[in-house]
């Protein structure tokens, strides 16, 4: 604990101070007397039993019933996994210069155009000093910035275990999962090799030599190909070079980082 | 579930908590005494981390009630010879993060507002020139809690668990499943944050 502390600035150690001084923030007291009566008769364990066990004699007393309401559940099912997912959007573009859409330039401020242009499998890419935003419901965000070139993936559908692929080929790449994207996979190829996530905040860097990928939150398996893979925590990254070299693992740099948490910050509200 | 840190204390006690080895023997057998003194000790610094994290006093019953449940159905398992507080702010944060995970935090997020108390802006402003010590240091608590609560959800758990929980920046790592040097990196970068947000406070 003497390291940790040493290390601050006389600023920080008084912000610190402050931090320490908050007292409690007082509960409802008609909250805390149920739960403190729950904890201390043990009736807090008995209620969740009593809500996780069915009742004796359920399924006889309910059976006819349960031939169709099982049939109903399985056609309502049925017609969640078929229906179409949410689509990628437009959802913002900042900053001023050119984004072209499959070699089409458009000014970024010509937001109803470019919203027309992108679609699922074009390829976008922005020109340094534009950031531009795409999300597909509450799934997946997408941030290209610093002159990023990007395919855009397909529209995510219902299936469970659904894949998204993406492309970065130069500039930067930041991508946050969202509730929805629960039991998907994302993967982003660089020339340099692959990014998969199951639910993460990540940045992928692609310079001409090499590519940088920078994990916020979550982890990532990033490797040359899908037989080279390391798993990185948050706070990590992992540089592959394009000449052979071998790949290098570290802390992530303050640069990225900072980037990654502006953009968990830009984007907090963003998912439907 | 992460093992609580050794802090043992050759008073009887536990650390932090301060609560008697003989008392959590007690805990261990689910005595109603010794369970109604754990909570009368715990229960404030479990409600105040999880309300603080969500930002919401709904939210923040849900998770206490959570820990609460936890904690009773592993009673059996608590170590008495350990300080059950670093555990506690464990599961505390755990239950906080399946909570951000959940649609419905986002939502709640969408709408929910810093400042939850009506004119509380104007008295901040005011307060400056205010001779009351005493609603002064409420207001710069307030100020602070506020400047803690725009911090990112990652910053702020590390502040929170480090300072207000006690918990070792190893700790924290251990517990977020993050690297050591990532935690002390964030948790420094939150104190400057909230040192740029707090600069009329510290003046």
């Amino acid at each position: 604990m003497n390291n940790e502390l040493n290390s601050l600035t006389p600023g920080q150690e008084r912000v610190r101070k402050l931090v320490r001084s908050l007292g409690d923030i007082p509960a409802e007291p008609s909250f805390r007397e149920r739960l403190r009566d729950e904890f201390v008769s043990g009736d807090i364990a008995r209620q969740q039993v009593f809500e996780l066990e069915p009742r004796p004699g359920l399924f006889g007393r309910f059976g006819r019933f349960l031939v169709p309401l099982a049939a109903a559940v399985a056609a309502v099912l049925l017609l969640v996994v078929l229906a179409p997912g949410p689509y990628w959007r437009l959802h913002r573009v900042t900053g001023q210069g050119q984004v072209a859409v499959d070699g089409v330039r458009v000014d970024a401020a010509d937001v109803d155009r470019l919203a027309r242009l992108i679609r699922p499998g074009t390829r976008v890419s922005v020109s340094p000093g534009v950031t531009l935003d795409l999300v597909a419901g509450d799934v997946l965000l997408l941030e290209l910035d610093n002159g990023a070139e990007v395919t855009v993936p397909r529209n995510p559908d219902r299936r469970p275990g659904d894949e998204l692929s993406s492309e970065v080929s130069i500039g930067e790449l930041r991508f946050q999962t969202g509730p929805g994207f629960t039991g998907r996979r994302f993967s982003v190829r660089t020339p340099d090799g692959l990014v998969e996530v199951t639910g993460t905040v990540v940045s992928v860097v692609r310079m001409p030599d090499l590519t940088c990928v920078c994990v916020l939150e979550g982890e990532a398996r990033i490797g040359r190909d899908a037989n080279h893979m390391d798993l990185i925590p948050a706070g990590q990254r992992k540089v592959m070079f394009s000449d052979g070299r071998a790949p290098m693992i570290s802390e992530a740099m303050d640069e990225h980082i900072r980037g990654l948490e502006a953009f968990l910050e830009r984007s907090q509200d963003i998912f439907e | 579930m992460v093992a609580a840190p050794s802090t043992e204390s050759p008073a009887g006690t536990t650390g932090g908590s301060g609560l008697p080895r003989a008392l959590l023997d007690a805990v261990r057998r689910r005595e109603p005494d010794a369970l109604a003194e754990l909570f009368d000790t715990c229960f404030g610094r479990v409600y105040s981390l999880a309300h603080r994290l969500t930002n919401s006093r709904e939210q923040a019953e849900d998770v206490t009630q959570e820990v609460f449940l936890k904690v009773y159905n592993a009673a059996d398992q608590l170590d008495p010879a350990r300080d059950p507080a670093p555990w506690l702010a464990t599961i505390t944060w755990n239950a906080c993060r399946e909570h951000w995970r959940s649609r419905g935090h986002r939502q709640d997020r969408q709408t929910a507002t810093i400042d939850g108390d009506d004119g509380m802006s104007e008295r901040l402003v005011n307060g400056k020139r205010s001779p009351e010590r005493r609603v002064v240091n409420g207001e710069r608590q307030a100020l602070v809690e506020q400047a803690i609560q725009r911090l990112p959800e990652a910053m702020r758990s590390v502040v929170l668990l480090h300072d207000f929980e006690g918990l070792s920046h190893a700790e924290i790592a251990e517990t977020t499943g993050e690297s050591h040097a990532a935690v002390r990196k964030r948790y420094s970068r939150a104190l400057t944050r909230l040192h740029d947000e707090l600069k009329d406070v510290l003046e």
